[in-house]
Formats: C-alpha cells, structure tokens, sequence
C-alpha cells in the first residue's frame, strides 16, 4: 500500500505568562492522536524555539485532508513544507503522535533521518535552517577511543524510564551543563572506572544524547570540593549515611 | 544554624506533604484542611508544610511544601529567595496543567535565578512506561520553553529511597551549575 508522508515546520501562536508556551499544546496533542487513531495516521510532533515541527504519515488522500486542515489552522503560522514523499513503509508506526521534547533522543527520527539522508541532504538552505531548530544533523560520534575527545549531552536522560545510579545522575549533571575531555573525566575517578564511564557514556550514546568533539585540553574544569565543610559534602555525606 | 531551603511545589494530591514528610527528621507541620473535590484523599494542604532535614551542627535543609495553585502564590513569595533546590511535583493520570506549570516556572525562573530544579511525577504506580514517558515529554517541552534542561523523575514520595534520589539529583546539579 502506497503512503504519503509530510515533514512540515510552522510557527507556533505563543502565550502564557512570558509568552513561551506554545498556546492550545496539550488541546492540539490530544485531538490529533484522538483524530489520528481514527484515521490511521502516524507521526512525531515536537515544539522548539517558537516553531513546531511534524511529520505525518498514512493514506495519501487522508494526509492531503489533515495536511490542507493543518494548513488552515491559525495555530499554525508560516506552514513550510520540507518533506513531500510517496512511501512503502511507515516510519513511526507507534506513534499516532507523540510529543517530542528532543528529535535528538527519539531513535525513530534518527533512523528516519538515515534512512532519507539522500532527501535531506538535497534540502535548499533555508529548509536546513528551519530544520536546525529541531535537530543536529552534525552530532555523529565514534566511541572507540575517546581518550583524545571531550564528550557533553544535549540533555537529561528521561528518567522516567531508566533507574540511574547516583554517579550516573552526577555524570549527567556535569555534562548537561558544559563539556568535559573523557581523559579527565576518567582521571578525576569520580565517576567511577574507566569501563564504568564508558558504559554510562555508551547508555547516553544509544539514547542520542552524546555529542563528541575534539578535547579542549583544557585542564579539568571540576574537582571534589576538599572539606567536609563544603555544603555538598555536607549533602553528600548524609546522603551516604541515609 | 543557617537552614537552606528546598522548595516543593505541586497541585492538590501531588504529594508535596507525604515527600516532605518521608524526608524530614523532625515531625512535619502541615495546615491541611478538608477538600472540597474528589482527590482521592480527604485532606488538602492549604498553607505550608514544613519539615528539616540536619545536615551538621552548623546547616540544615528546610523542607518548605507549598500548594501550586497560582491563588497561593504569597505562599511561593515566602519561598522564593535562596533556594537550595526546586522540586516540581505533577500527578500521573491527569492532563497537566500547562498553564499552571507554565506560571510556577516563570515564577520561580529556575534558570534566571540560577536554581537547581526537578520535576518528579507521582501517582506512577500503575502506569505503564510508555504512558509515563508521553508525560515527561510535555513536561520536557515546556521546561525547554522556559530555557530549563531540568531532568523529571518517575517518584514515589511515600518510598525513602525514591524521595532520596531528589536529594542526590539537586545536590549534584547544585555542584555543577
């Protein structure tokens, strides 16, 4: 069976306190898994500095309705469409439309990205720059020998699924907030061994999470406060006793 | 003695009182009063719950638990200054209030004021991983709408170890921001 898939970007209608949220999100999200189920669409959707951005999948008639509706919807300002293909098979045949807060993290999109690099790297400049808001086609990464390399995560792990170990939790911490060279992260020993780091990195790795790039050589820009008197160390050592 | 304070902030039924009350060494003080709907308890915090956590002779954490309905914002005044930490609490099972989410976060600017924050989702017994997961990605997109990359756990506030978790998390993003 013959399917149409749409990758579109749009602007979204702000509001709120400071005008941030995208207005109607958890309405919009709602009625389209509700209408999508009915109708056997599939799809990602996902909100990011002011623009959304979706892709829609199924039978090509009832795409060329809900993309027209789309289209039409003052929600949705500056509709551009990036992606407009035939397909045999469905890319994201879980999803009646899920939520994205990262493209990064969701392998689906990874591997749909993969899988249509030939029409995505034939994107003119301004689709690539609309694409750029969502999703960093130029995070790739090798994780044999790092020792020359500095690693940081784009973001927290979901830890709604995962149970994370306090070092995990600490690793993760350090490198949410700036980048780090792997051979200090390894020297400090606070992270644990070598192979525990490389596990915890390897786990961030498959989520999508690890960007790798060259080492600063920076020298190490964290280290254990030494006294007990430190309020962390404090927090740390009731932690310990608890 | 110089007491930090850890602020949790959640809507009625979140368990702002049970996780204050499973981490404080001292007995909690509430003001509960009956609830006037149906969530799933007769109780509801309508002031401030307070509990302490000693650290060592000289510092000791504050446990400040306050109602997340933006009426009570006065109770988020009294809060708001020198935080040690934030925690967020969202019931599992209910469509969350964006709205409200979105004024407690502009409220407290965790990035602007440079504050640890988290948000634990409660009510998660039986919910399945999937389901759980849709939540955090809303929750996710609106804190990357307000600039925050603040992590959200699946917490059990009744569970010592769960409640613990909140602890390590906050103390190692405090360290590191």
């Amino acid at each position: 069976m013959e399917l149409r898939l749409i990758l579109y970007v749009s602007q979204a209608i702000l509001g709120g306190v400071n005008g941030k949220i995208p207005v109607d999100l958890a309405k919009i999200t709602h009625t389209s898994r509700k209408n999508n189920r009915e109708h056997e669409i599939s799809g990602i959707f996902t909100f990011s500095a002011g623009h959304y951005l979706q892709v829609i999948e199924g039978d090509p008639g009832t795409i060329q309705n809900l993309y027209r509706n789309i289209q039409s919807d003052n929600r949705h300002q500056h509709v551009k469409t990036i992606i407009d293909v035939k397909t045999k098979k469905r890319y994201f045949p879980e999803w009646t439309m899920r939520l994205s807060s990262s493209l990064q993290r969701e392998i689906s999109f990874r591997n749909f990205v993969v899988a249509n690099n030939a029409y995505f790297n034939q994107l003119d400049q301004t689709s690539k720059g609309a694409l750029a808001r969502f999703y960093n086609f130029a995070i790739s990464g090798n994780l044999n020998n790092l020792d020359d390399k500095s690693v940081r995560l784009i973001g927290w792990p979901d830890l709604t699924r995962i149970k994370a170990s306090p070092v995990a939790i600490e690793l993760s911490a350090k490198l949410v907030k700036e980048k780090e060279d792997y051979s200090d992260l390894v020297g400090s020993g606070e992270f644990g061994s070598r192979s525990q780091i490389d596990a915890m990195l390897k786990a961030f790795h498959k989520m999508g999470l690890l960007i790798i790039s060259e080492a600063t050589g920076a020298k190490a820009t964290f280290s254990r406060p030494k006294t007990n008197n430190s309020l962390y160390m404090k927090m740390k050592n009731f932690l310990r006793a608890s | 003695m110089s007491i930090l304070k850890l602020a949790v902030i959640g809507e009625m039924g979140a368990g702002k009182t049970v996780l204050i009350s499973t981490l404080s060494e001292i007995d909690t003080f509430g003001t509960e009063a009956e609830s006037s709907i149906d969530i799933g308890k007769q109780y509801t915090t309508v002031g401030i719950d307070y509990g302490r956590i000693r650290l060592d002779d000289e510092t000791a954490l504050g446990l400040f638990g306050v109602p997340g309905q933006d009426r009570y914002s006065f109770l988020w005044e009294f809060v708001k200054e020198s935080l040690w930490g934030l925690v967020m609490l969202i019931k599992y099972g209910e469509e969350p209030n964006i709205e409200n989410f979105d004024k407690q976060l502009s409220f407290f600017s965790p990035k602007k004021n440079n504050t640890a924050c988290l948000v634990g989702i409660t009510h998660c017994e039986n919910a399945s991983e999937e389901a759980i997961s849709d939540l955090s990605e809303k929750i996710q997109t609106i804190l990357h709408a307000h600039d925050c990359s603040s992590p959200v756990f699946a917490v059990d506030p009744r569970n010592r170890d769960s409640a613990v978790v909140i602890l390590h998390a906050l103390n190692s993003i405090n360290r590191f921001k």
